[in-house]
């Protein structure tokens, strides 16, 4: 788990805080015993998601995107897409 | 002092600190109730939300997560017998006896019961009380300051730790982190092996996040079980309701713990389980059938669980009023408190009154929120202890990143990692980490007090802090003593353990 958590932490600054958080979630409820592919892929996109949105558009700290563009600019365009619905201007 | 209170009044008027509040009391207790999961952990994780929150508003919040951490270790303790916290050690004594008389929601009702009243007596004592506190502690300058700081780091090193050398150790650490920066008076840098990251000192947030909750996460991952507790909790078999006549029967235990709790609290580095387990003896103690103790005794709930959230309001007190936290709680609200723009110290009531009485004064209304919440939530709380871990350590690692992130620095997060995984094997050595957070965030202060106490000093610092300070030097002759009564009782209880073995 002590390198888990390393490997998370390096991967943050390159693959951003969406992506490096999904595999950290879904690698950590493998080791945990969690077996079930839907059960994994489910809480491993919805957590960063979720968190993301809450950290970022609620609380205004804002979390690393990916180096790599079209990937922040997905993360972007959803946590958009979730404002849109859930915080009425 | 009685203008800032009544304008303190004033502050009150908003909802948002009591929503917070209420979501502080809901994290805590669920956490709390999470075998292995401490509310320190709770604290730390979150701490960063209250930084974006007004003070109002986030400094409560914090406070809700407190309040409702200590209670939520009980529900494990009470049904199961393993204690959620360390403050609900005491409870597993009578608490799974009861419950197998099928009398647990009884234990579970006089636990809340006790808990907010401990928590709400103390914290009305702690409101009297600390305003002329404070007044006098603007009567003692920095060598005072600086005396006391160096009594209690000393006496939070030999309580916390099950060795007071290691106690010590993880204190040194503490300050030799505190340090690492650039000298405020001279503008050097020091401890910072050429890095210029560290040129700006070690942050607090990641440090706080990598002492207490990366280390409590690896813990909790290394024990393989796929739940918190294997356990069944039936919630059909445990029992009635807490009668008005058996509370009647605790009210004396609840009071006494209240006072207990409320004398513990005000000293550092003793804390909850201490209070607790003074709680529990002085009932057994007081009580006409102390057979029954042991056996499913609902004072044996009421004692323990009276004082241990009775310390809450005056560990306050040495933390405002003087900057000197007792405990790893309320070295993260001093923090807190420094985020917000509030300096704890002797000036903190003349500078900020009505604020600081308005957050004292939230602390008393949270127990009302808190006897609500927790009436209605004890039964959820108790079925999800049985939930799995690969559900709840998953999102309490990414929540740990976030907040380490939150300081809008990447390179935190290698602070975080690297501090975290040394505390891990410190603890794994058996090292208190208390002393390392509360002797970081008291390096500035003593740094601060020491400096103009050998300013006034004039070249004899010695002449000047013994005899010339008589309140200074009884601090610190205090804290000598007690160094060598700790050290005398180490080596005759090792001779004894030795000659034993022979």
């Amino acid at each position: 788990m002590s390198v888990l958590v390393v490997v998370y932490s390096l991967l943050l600054p390159f693959f951003g805080y969406g992506v490096a958080t999904l595999l950290a979630i879904a690698a950590t409820a493998y080791f945990l015993g969690m077996r079930s592919w839907f059960s994994l892929l489910a809480f491993s996109v919805t957590t960063p998601v979720v968190t993301r949105f809450i950290f970022e558009r609620l609380l205004a700290i804002s979390l690393p995107l990916s180096r790599y563009e079209p990937l922040a600019e997905l993360e972007q365009q959803l946590m958009g897409f979730l404002a849109g619905i859930f915080i009425w201007r | 002092m009685f203008e800032a209170f009544l304008q303190g009044f004033s502050l009150l008027l908003r909802i948002d600190t009591y929503v917070y509040i209420a979501i502080g009391l809901t994290v805590g207790m669920f956490v709390g109730a999470m075998p292995g999961l401490t509310t320190t952990l709770a604290v730390a994780v979150l701490l960063p939300i209250s930084f974006k929150l007004e003070p109002m508003v986030g400094i409560p919040f914090l406070i809700g997560l407190t309040k409702g951490g200590i209670f939520g270790g009980s529900i494990s303790a009470i049904l199961v017998g393993i204690p959620g916290t360390g403050a609900s050690i005491a409870t597993t004594f009578d608490g799974p006896a009861l419950t197998r008389q099928g009398k647990g929601r009884k234990a579970l009702e006089m636990a809340l019961v006790s808990s907010v009243t401990g928590d709400l007596i103390s914290d009305v004592i702690t409101l009297s009380l600390i305003g002329p506190i404070a007044l006098l502690t603007l009567l003692i300058g920095p060598p005072e300051v600086f005396a006391i700081i160096i009594f209690s780091l000393i006496l939070i090193s030999s309580v916390s730790s099950e060795s007071g050398i290691k106690g010590g150790i993880a204190a040194f650490l503490g300050l030799g982190l505190g340090f690492i920066g650039t000298d405020a008076t001279t503008g050097a840098t020091r401890l910072t092996f050429g890095l210029e990251a560290l040129n700006g000192g070690i942050p607090l947030i990641p440090l706080i996040i990598g002492v207490f909750a990366v280390p409590e996460i690896l813990a909790a991952v290394e024990s393989r079980a796929a739940r918190f507790i294997d356990e069944h909790v039936d919630m059909s078999k445990v029992g009635d309701r807490l009668r008005w006549h058996e509370l009647r029967g605790s009210i004396r235990t609840i009071l006494r713990s209240t006072l207990i709790g409320t004398g513990i609290g005000v000293v550092p580095g003793v804390g909850q389980v201490v209070a607790a387990f003074v709680g529990y003896s002085a009932a057994k103690r007081a009580s006409k059938h102390p057979e029954t103790f042991g056996k499913g005794e609902l004072d044996g709930i009421a004692g323990p669980e009276a004082a241990n959230n009775a310390v809450n309001g005056p560990t306050l007190v040495p933390m405002l009023t003087l900057g000197i936290p007792g405990d790893n709680i309320t070295a993260i609200l001093l923090g807190a408190f420094v985020a917000h723009g509030m300096r704890p110290g002797p000036q903190i009531f003349q500078e900020q009154g009505p604020l600081m009485y308005a957050l004292l004064l939230s602390f008393v209304i949270a127990n009302v929120i808190f006897l609500i919440l927790g009436y209605f939530l004890i039964k959820p709380f108790a079925q999800a202890m049985q939930m799995k871990k690969a559900y709840l350590l998953p999102l309490i690692l990414a929540l740990a990143f976030v907040g380490a992130l939150s300081t809008g620095d990447t390179s935190d997060i290698g602070i975080m990692v690297v501090v975290g995984l040394c505390s891990y094997v410190l603890r794994k050595a058996g090292f208190d980490l208390a002393p390392l957070i509360i002797a970081f965030v008291l390096a500035e202060p003593i740094e601060y007090t020491l400096s103009q106490s050998l300013l006034y000093a004039h070249g004899s610092p010695f002449h000047y802090l013994f005899v010339g300070r008589p309140i200074a030097s009884f601090f610190l002759v205090a804290g000598l003593i007690w160094i060598t009564w700790m050290t005398v009782r180490t080596i005759i209880r090792r001779r004894r353990s030795k000659g034993a073995s022979a």
